[in-house]
């Protein structure tokens, strides 16, 4: 295959991938109109990243034949963005582990809530699962994120 | 070893940023398995700071252990406190930290709380909230006044 041949594969690959990204956007938000939440995108977010690769893996391919002085200042424009979107990847460990801390909290609280309400299962199985599922949570070793955080995470992620 | 084209130049430009993440993700896991969480790294180190830190698993697992929500411990400074240390019981922490959860959650693990120990902690915060638990539990004994023997 040619070089020529090589860029059109690639060309079309990219204009599939972002199409593919637009229309699973499109299903997400209708489906989930009535229920209008950033999380609720997630879905479409799990394509964007094709959708990303398809835009980096073209720009990396034009800078192959831009002239000297603009493929190196998009190689840098090219560096901040992978730099910016990796810190922001970072927060993913961050807020796991800040969602960890809740719901391990969640669980301790909300079963005593619930017992002696219509919320607390008549079924002697359910309570039984509830009963457990507590009981595991509260044995997990999880930092305390509420307890003498530095300030410089909520700098550069947000919770 | 042959020179450095344009297109090994801009991969590894695209690519470090994404391999120094994975290092350093890799590492903190690592990190968490040995000691602690590099960020998180402050763990209560009694039922009053697990209390004041509002960490309500670490408050059933010490209360399990045999912890008493009405035994005064050290709380470090910076938390219900200004720059000095306090020793208060698990019950005034969680009274001055102001967590209504924590507070029933220690009553819930522990009812029979003797009446001191309750006076005092409805003496260090006058929060209504916080005071609308703990009267939930009020000892028949305890008083709402608040004197010199109810005040650390």
């Amino acid at each position: 295959m040619g070089r020529a041949s090589g860029l059109a594969a690639a060309a079309d690959d990219a204009v599939r991938f972002v199409g593919l990204f637009a229309i699973v956007l499109g299903a997400n938000a209708a489906l989930s109109f009535a229920y209008t939440k950033n999380d609720i995108m997630s879905i479409a977010g799990t394509f964007y990243a094709l959708a990303a690769f398809a835009g980096i893996r073209t720009a990396m391919q034009r800078c192959e034949r831009l002239p000297r002085a603009r493929a190196a200042a998009m190689i840098v424009v090219l560096g901040i963005l992978v730099a910016g979107w990796s810190v922001r990847a970072a927060n993913v460990h961050y807020l796991l582990r800040t969602q960890a801390f809740r719901h391990q909290n969640d669980w301790v609280q909300l079963p005593g809530n619930w017992r002696g309400t219509s919320r607390w299962p008549a079924d002697p199985a359910g309570q039984d699962l509830i009963d457990r599922l507590r009981d595991s949570a509260i044995g997990l070793d999880i930092p305390n994120t509420l307890a003498g955080e530095p300030r410089w995470p909520e700098y550069v992620w947000e919770d | 070893m042959g020179r450095l084209t344009r297109s090994d130049t801009v991969t590894a430009v695209v690519a470090a940023p994404v391999v120094v993440l994975a290092v350093c993700w890799l590492a903190v896991l690592g990190w968490v398995l040995v000691d602690g969480h590099p960020i998180w790294t402050v763990r209560p180190r009694n039922l009053a700071e697990a209390a004041a830190f509002r960490d309500g698993a670490e408050v059933v697992r010490r209360v399990s252990a045999g912890e008493r929500i009405s035994v005064p411990a050290e709380v470090r400074p910076g938390f219900i406190s200004g720059s000095a240390a306090v020793t208060v019981t698990p019950l005034e922490a969680a009274a001055k930290a102001r967590r209504i959860e924590i507070i029933r959650l220690l009553l819930d693990l522990e009812p029979a709380v003797d009446p001191a120990t309750w006076a005092r902690a409805w003496c260090i915060e006058e929060d209504e909230g916080i005071r609308a638990a703990l009267a939930d539990s009020r000892p028949g004994a305890a008083t709402t006044e608040c004197g010199p023997a109810e005040e650390r």
